[in-house]
């Protein structure tokens, strides 16, 4: 997951979905992810489809940028498909139902900055589990690029063979050791950090809900996204 | 280790609304647990855990249709409350990228929330009551929590396939038993392709399957052995928060 390309588009981007506000978007999400279970008919989801597709049109987000990101969910998909089903409309369908979810919480991300979602979070989740969710978010990014480093130190000196399978699980244990201590570490320094600056257990305060023309349209096609997947 | 990477919109929705339900009442008594301490040092230390999760999840093992999530040395070094809230964090960002679907973190809350409970629970009874020493304790905790969050894993996407046709309603109503008698058929004959698709070392079928659960399980105890006796090396005080 390329979490660091994903901030990157939602903190750039200047089209109409990157400035509605995350209230409209986070209901219009919301609005899909009960539409996707509500459907049960293929005809239902490729609909939902074509909306996302609009979406991502709209927020000039390319298919080849984000496509890859919907065959995630399609493969992991697949051996229910294998596992349990017959007919091709129901093979299609639960296909459909876990590319569009995925699509649809990606549209999401791709077009709001994080601290707008953490903002709106705070409105309706305690305070702990929306702070620890952006600790993870900052603290993921730090330690990404040191496994990384890490990683490649361990293939450059030979820590990786394709036969010697329980020596290279002792040395990725050692990767993962030290990424733990540099992890518990950097834990300490930012709890002096935020000491320092005033830290009570509270980072700020939630974000503002405002309404322009563009929300309500979002808004609107929630709506009616829903009252299509009953009616079809 | 243990993870439903079921989409949204497959199980049916009683499933998952319990699942968050159950995961909503222990999210409530884990938070006033964490609440009731330093909460100023457990918040950073709360996104570490999970960040080190997310990461050791995209960490490729050999080839193997399975990834590590250190889950249980993350419940034993941070404890089974704010584990959980590390659990539930993580859930819902892996929902957030197509790991699975948004409906199901609450049932994967429930997995990794016993792996967590359970691995703790026993590595403070050996290391503590029976006096083992740490890798000895680490290893036992992380394969008898794993084989019992396998388990259960296994109980849920079973039972749930049980009502299959009620995820993906498609007039049911009017059918009778011998239709829904003919669909269990079909439906163990595609069980029985799948297995036969699943292969390791050129065993297949549902013995290949057991042994990539157990191949996995094996790893997973290897690795956290490995890092806690990197631990009691380089860092003893971690192991004794």
């Amino acid at each position: 997951m390329n979490l660091s390309y994903i901030d990157l588009i939602a903190n750039k981007g200047d089209s109409m979905l990157h400035q509605s506000s995350a209230a409209s978007k986070f209901l219009l999400t919301l609005s899909l992810i009960v539409s996707i279970i509500l459907a049960d008919q293929p005809i239902q989801l490729i609909m939902l489809v074509m909306v996302l597709l609009i979406g991502y049109r709209l927020a000039n987000i390319s298919l080849i940028k984000f496509g890859h990101y919907a065959i995630y969910p399609a493969s992991f998909s697949l051996p229910f498909v294998i596992f349990k089903l017959s007919s091709v409309t129901t093979c299609s369908v639960v296909i459909l139902k876990a590319v569009t979810a995925a699509l649809s919480l990606l549209l999401l991300i791709f077009t709001t900055p994080y601290p707008q979602i953490f903002g709106l979070l705070y409105r309706f989740l305690p305070g702990v589990l929306v702070e620890g969710m952006f600790f993870t978010y900052r603290i993921f990014f730090i330690l990404i690029s040191q496994i990384q480093n890490l990683l490649t130190i361990q293939k450059l000196r030979g820590g990786r063979s394709p036969i010697r399978v329980l020596g290279n699980l002792k040395n990725l244990a050692g990767v993962l050791g030290v990424l733990f201590i540099h992890a518990f570490d950097l834990s300490e320094r930012m709890y002096q950090i935020m000491i320092i600056r005033g830290y009570t257990g509270h980072l700020g305060s939630s974000q503002e809900v405002y309404f322009h023309w563009r929300d309500l349209l979002l808004i609107i096609t929630g709506i009616i996204v829903i009252v299509l997947v009953v009616i079809l | 280790m243990s993870h439903i990477h079921i989409p949204d919109g497959v199980l049916p929705i009683s499933w998952w609304v319990i699942g968050y339900l159950i995961t909503a009442v222990i999210l409530v008594v884990a938070i006033r647990k964490v609440e009731n301490e330093d909460i100023r040092k457990s918040i950073p230390f709360l996104g570490v855990i999970s960040a080190l999760m997310l990461i050791t999840m995209s960490i490729p093992v050999g080839g193997l249709p399975i990834h590590i999530n250190l889950t249980i040395l993350a419940g034993i070094l941070a404890g089974p409350w704010l584990g959980f809230i590390a659990v539930f964090i993580v859930n819902t960002f892996l929902s957030f990228m197509g790991h699975g679907g948004i409906t199901v973190v609450g049932l994967n809350c429930l997995v990794l929330g016993l792996e967590i409970f359970v691995g703790w629970g026993v590595f403070n009874i050996l290391k503590k009551k029976v006096y083992l020493k740490d890798i000895l304790s680490a290893g036992i905790a992380v394969m008898v929590a794993l084989l019992i969050s396998t388990s259960f894993m296994v109980v849920i996407v079973g039972a749930s396939q049980i009502g299959w046709e009620f995820a993906l309603p498609h007039n049911h109503g009017d059918e009778n038993h011998e239709t829904h008698d003919l669909e269990v058929v079909q439906t163990e004959s595609n069980l029985n392709t799948y297995l036969e698709e699943v292969s390791i070392l050129g065993i297949s079928g549902l013995v290949g399957l057991m042994a990539i659960i157990l191949i996995g399980i094996f790893m997973e105890v290897i690795v956290t052995i490995f890092i806690v006796r990197f631990f009691s090396k380089v860092r003893p005080d971690l192991l004794k928060r």
